[in-house]
């Protein structure tokens, strides 16, 4: 079945789109693809199944009922990235949001995973007698049954982060991401869990609190490290801001006519532009390669008088050629937000405001099971990391002070990324007190 | 979500003056969808309290943090501890008040009403039934039941809030006698 499902096209699409974005512009062996990514989930999944099967039945701990979802977990941890659009993540915060789109188009790239699933791999995986649908269920982020199958493909400790933490820190180059895979693996365990304010008793892949729990501190630290260090560093997000001026741009001259895509352009790239809804195989023929080879076009492009042409071209040599990278403030304090969404409003009708981006990344290297501590504690999280103590399975933050440290503080990393060329813009930033 | 949508929220919270409480920030988001303005928020899925959009949930997060809008809390309880729970108040910042009343309006595609107007109505009802009322919509809406059976549901759903049934029926009639709801 996996190779049936790593030779379909839709698959091998992935390996045309880096697992980083534009972070090999920062660090230059972060060439490595989703494809790569994705074995890298299978086999980590592979090893996780292999390990609690050896270990059995018992009378808290139940193997059996995962048997018969070996298949579908396989296929979903392969499968769960063939959504991301060109450049990961960075296209999705690109992209402009399309007119009049249809009740089920997907508005994230799991949306888009959901699609291709259905539409690109049924086949294959109907011949290995595999329901699509139960594969889409374990990426599915709204679908809460069958939580232990889905612990291993969308959760706090999945098949998924192990593997990219490890990739993306071996492939940057930095020692931040690194834990312990196998002694993880070797205290894994099935448990028995109850969700705060139910009786229900529900099977959850868990780990032995004596054997693993600095191994759980470890990997929890590594994702708060590679937040901080690597996904959110200012130079790959000054390059990500100037790519996505360089989408935005693009669109907004399709605004005010969706025949004036700059050309060349690819029809489902012109398409995307206008803000027309994707079909899937419009959205297959995106990848990096079709993005560079557009944003190289435009870069050779002879703008003549055309304003709004000639930034586009300056922005794409700048991405091509790795110029300079967008200059950065840090906005630490409630009175610099403030100034970066004045300057939002004030540049929403002219050029300047294709030439600065306010940035903001924000999440929790690991939420605890009191997340969002209140009344309205709608999305109570319910895929926190549990650790057997006198078997019984808890909630890793109450066994642990550094993961309860960290589960209090996200991570909040705002700036105010511009172009130092533009003169005008500058000296307003500089008439507000924000640089010197 | 593209550009300027996050601010797209506070200009909603700006419009309701307050909100005491996350979910119903997340029902009124959703309520003003249905009743034509149009949101970047387009991802509500059914959950314990109704409608809730990933989305609503993470951009509350950024621009708190950000100091864009401010997040009061009381605990329900003071003797008990935070455990008890707590309730949760939000308001646009005093700084960006008016930036944001000024420059980011959400346009009503129904009808030529004002954000104000529609949240003039929302933002004094109870929870529960905007909580009701919202979830009823829903299940309206997606189809996910045929009509007939919606009531059925609405009750195994929401049973426990079944005093909060009348109003919330009367709100969504009242809102479709007055043009907000198709």
């Amino acid at each position: 079945m996996v190779l049936d499902l790593i030779d379909v096209p839709a698959f091998q699409r992935l390996r045309r789109i880096r697992q980083l974005g534009l972070a090999n512009l920062t660090f230059p062996g972060a060439e490595h693809s989703r494809w790569a990514h994705s074995l890298g989930v299978f086999h980590i999944a592979q090893r996780m199944l292999d390990r609690l099967k050896r270990r059995g039945d018992s009378a808290d701990h139940d193997y059996s009922s995962l048997e018969p979802m070996r298949k579908q977990i396989l296929a979903a941890a392969l499968l769960h990235d063939v959504g991301h659009g060109p450049f990961s993540h960075v296209f999705e915060r690109a992209a402009p949001s399309p007119n009049n789109p249809p009740d089920d188009y997907p508005k994230k790239h799991e949306g888009w995973s959901e699609k291709i699933i259905r539409e690109k791999f049924g086949e294959v995986l109907s011949n290995h007698e595999v329901d699509p649908e139960e594969v889409v269920g374990l990426i599915s982020k709204d679908d809460r049954s069958n939580l232990l199958a889905k612990d291993f493909i969308s959760s706090q400790i999945d098949a998924d982060r192990m593997d990219y933490l490890l990739r993306d820190s071996y492939c940057t180059g930095t020692g931040y991401g690194e834990f312990d895979l196998d002694w993880l693996l070797h205290s894994l365990r099935v448990g028995v869990t109850q969700i705060r304010g139910s009786d229900a008793q529900i099977p959850r892949l868990c780990f032995e609190s004596g054997k693993a729990i600095y191994a759980v501190e470890e990997y929890i630290q590594a994702r708060e490290f590679m937040y901080t260090q690597v996904y959110v560093h200012k130079t790959t997000r000054a390059f990500e801001a100037l790519l996505t001026n360089i989408i935005r741009l693009a669109s907004h001259i399709c605004d005010d006519n969706p025949e004036s895509a700059p050309e060349p352009c690819p029809d489902a790239f012109a398409k995307f532009l206008a803000r027309n809804p994707l079909d899937v195989d419009d959205y297959l023929l995106f990848d990096d390669f079709r993005l560079w080879s557009v944003i190289q076009d435009w870069a050779q492009l002879n703008p003549g008088n055309d304003e709004r042409l000639t930034l586009l071209t300056q922005m794409c040599r700048g991405l091509i050629q790795r110029g300079r990278p967008y200059r950065t403030i840090v906005l630490d304090t409630p009175d610099k937000t403030t100034h970066a969404i004045e300057l939002r409003v004030a540049h929403r009708d002219d050029l300047s405001g294709f030439r600065f981006a306010h940035d903001t990344f924000h999440d929790l290297a690991y939420k605890n099971s009191f997340y969002r501590k209140s009344i309205d504690d709608e999305e109570q999280e319910d895929r926190v990391i549990y650790l057997i103590e006198n078997d019984t399975a808890k909630p890793a933050e109450t066994l642990s002070e550094v993961i309860d440290a960290i589960s209090r503080i996200p991570v909040h990393i705002e700036r105010l990324f511009f172009d130092n060329d533009d003169t005008g813009l500058v000296a307003e930033i500089r008439a507000r007190g924000l640089i010197s | 979500m593209s550009e300027h949508d996050e601010l797209l929220l506070a200009r909603v919270i700006d419009a309701c003056g307050d909100i005491d409480g996350r979910v119903k920030m997340q029902k009124i988001v959703y309520l003003l969808s249905e009743m034509g303005f149009v949101t970047p928020f387009q991802d509500f899925t059914i959950r314990q309290f109704g409608p809730f959009s990933r989305s609503v949930a993470y951009t509350t997060d950024v621009l708190r943090d950000s100091g864009v809008i401010v997040e009061d809390i009381q605990a329900l309880n003071e003797d008990a501890g935070p455990e008890s729970g707590s309730q949760y108040f939000y308001r646009v910042s005093n700084e960006l008040k008016d930036l944001i009343h000024n420059n980011f309006q959400l346009s009503c595609k129904r009808m030529n009403r004002s954000l104000e107007e529609a949240c003039s109505i929302l933002r004094n009802e109870d929870r529960g039934v905007l909580e009701v009322a919202a979830t009823r919509l829903f299940l309206e809406r997606r189809s996910i039941h045929r009509p007939d059976s919606v009531e059925e549901e609405l009750g195994h759903m929401k049973g426990h809030l079944r005093s909060y049934f009348d109003r919330a029926n009367a709100l969504v009639e009242e809102l479709r006698q007055d043009g907000w709801l198709n």
